[in-house]
């Protein structure tokens, strides 16, 4: 679970159309959307078949232009993302979804050498600054956790699934070391911070709070305009995360005062989250 | 360093400009609009002002599926020049046409078992419904005559050349019904709208109007972007078949009356001429005189 050092390669061409597909411009899809949208209180009201097939529709037409608007760049910051969301995008990105940690593998967990043509969604342990360089017209998403519970998750996981190939990880075992003293080496300090480099949260086209799941999601759907897909219907009755594993007042101060610059950010991605809030429909 | 943007050469996605969908999701937009526009039982008042965006919406789509859809479905209504028509066909599309009546032919009329990975065109006197099925998305095509002439044509086109598969050819010859009598019969009647069946004149993304043939063909070419082709030979032809039957005024307000449906969609044809012809430019390029 650690931020790959290498760079990311490039990806060669664009994508090609499935022989029954229908290359509409977008301006008329952009009016059909908006026509089925519209359409959905008023054939609410007038009952009968056509709410569901227009719903249907409006989730199928939301689904094609997402897959093929700009690639969806996820960036997993360790242990701070909702459960679930990789399968999410999997799901809705299928053949089109890859997965860059150590290598980069396809849907079906494939090592492949580079992302293909088709890429329309990566997502993995990697910095936004790598994913911007390599995709600069690509939509940044993400998570983001209260950086103390972040660490004490990482902390407990590593405890339960060891990865040995981590120097950290290894030190933790064989020094038994007690939550204070992981959290105070240098690597685990800050790590949302250095995820987002210099880029802040309003480069990102969302980044959801882990403790606020189900607003999170709506504000994900209304952002990338997917609100009838579905998928994010069936992903947002999923249970919240479970409850944050208890942090003294002691420990939580020390491991707040460790990462002082993941707790400014996370507060600015708090307060960026709760405006997106407001400005749901 | 290069990103998988879209580009808009060949049949890259275009993001920019352009969504591909499933040829499936596409009819199922034809049909919703469709559906949604007429949505009984339920009253009107229920659905403000979704008819009018809906239509104009219908017709955005089928225009957009002129140049796009992978298949045209040219329906043929009979005496409304689709003979001819079927010819002009052959040439935009070649082997890629292929006819269906009471059999599936291809180009040259041979018959085949079913519709190859190479159609690109079907036209025949078919039922769309059944059609789409097969190819959903397909773009939409057809012909339309005033209705009191094209029933005139269709009795003396089976008094001159009988169809005796044709059950109601049959019963004109058995019975000698003269032209009242034929056009009496309940399956002699609105045949153009039991044709369009559930279709309406905005899914099509052509439709041709007998009675004004160069302008419709000008129409033709532009809307389904193809390049501008000579048609002086086919306009002859269908020129001369375009002479109005004589008829006396009851005659003609009774056959009238009895297609009041045919009478309906062909003004709403019109319209839709009308609409589209102002949009166009001239992309047909007239032959010279012989």
């Amino acid at each position: 679970m650690t931020a790959p050092d290498t760079d990311i390669p490039a990806p060669a061409d664009p994508p090609r159309l499935q022989p029954e597909d229908v290359l509409l411009p977008e301006h008329l899809v952009q009016a059909l959307h908006d026509y089925l949208a519209s359409c959905e209180p008023s054939l609410t009201r007038a009952g009968g078949d056509l709410p569901r097939w227009g719903h249907d529709l409006l989730g199928d037409v939301e689904t094609c232009v997402l897959q093929q608007s700009r690639v969806i760049l996820s960036m997993q910051i360790p242990l701070a993302e909702a459960p679930g969301f990789r399968e999410l995008l999997a799901a809705i990105f299928g053949e089109g979804f890859f997965l860059r940690y150590h290598d980069i593998t396809d849907c079906r967990g494939r090592v492949v050498a580079d992302f293909p043509p088709h890429t329309r969604c990566l997502h993995g342990h990697v910095p936004a600054e790598q994913l911007r360089e390599r995709f600069p017209a690509g939509q940044l998403v993400t998570w983001v956790r209260d950086p103390v519970q972040r660490v004490a998750a990482q902390y407990r996981y590593w405890l339960r699934e060891p990865d040995w190939a981590h120097p950290v990880c290894r030190a933790l075992h064989e020094q038994h070391w007690s939550l204070l003293e992981f959290a105070r080496q240098d690597t685990m300090r800050n790590k949302i911070a250095r995820y987002f480099g210099t880029l802040r949260p309003a480069d990102f086209a969302f980044v959801g709070i882990v403790e606020d799941f189900a607003a999170s999601v709506d504000v994900f759907r209304h952002r990338l305009q997917i609100t009838a897909v579905p998928l994010l219907t069936a992903y947002r009755a999923t249970p919240p995360p479970a409850e944050p594993a208890p942090v003294s007042a002691a420990e939580r101060e020390e491991l707040s005062r460790l990462n002082a610059a993941g707790c400014a950010l996370y507060a600015e991605c708090l307060a960026q989250h709760e405006q997106a809030v407001r400005a749901l429909p | 360093m290069k990103e998988p943007a879209h580009s808009s050469g060949g049949d890259a996605i275009a993001a920019a400009e352009a969504v591909a969908l499933p040829a499936a999701t596409v009819e199922g937009l034809r049909r919703f609009l469709a559906a949604s526009r007429r949505p009984a039982p339920q009253p009107a008042p229920a659905l403000p002002n979704l008819g009018l965006a809906g239509e104009r919406l219908r017709e955005q789509l089928a225009v957009a599926l002129a140049a796009r859809a992978p298949v045209l479905l040219s329906l043929h209504i009979p005496k409304t020049a689709g003979s001819t028509f079927s010819r002009l066909l052959g040439e935009v599309f070649g082997d890629g046409l292929f006819l269906q009546y009471w059999v599936t032919t291809d180009r040259q009329g041979r018959p085949v078992a079913d519709f190859p990975a190479g159609t690109r065109c079907v036209h025949g006197h078919m039922h769309l419904d059944r059609l789409a099925e097969r190819f959903p998305g397909a773009a939409l095509a057809t012909w339309v005559r005033e209705p009191v002439q094209r029933l005139v044509s269709f009795y003396q086109y089976w008094q001159r050349e009988p169809d005796w598969r044709h059950p109601l050819c049959r019963t004109l010859h058995e019975r000698r019904l003269s032209l009242l009598e034929f056009a009496r019969l309940e399956e002699a009647r609105n045949e153009m709208s039991r044709y369009f069946g559930r279709y309406d004149p905005a899914d099509f993304s052509f439709i041709g109007i007998f009675e004004r043939l160069p302008e419709s063909m000008e129409l033709f070419f532009r809307i389904l972007a193809l390049p501008p082709q000579p048609f002086g030979h086919e306009r002859r032809n269908l020129a001369k078949t375009a002479d109005a039957y004589p008829l006396t005024p009851e005659e003609h307000a009774e056959i009238a009356a009895l297609n009041a449906a045919d009478c309906a969609l062909y003004r709403d044809c019109l319209a839709w001429f009308e609409r589209h012809r102002a949009a166009a430019q001239p992309a047909c390029v007239p032959a010279s005189p012989a």
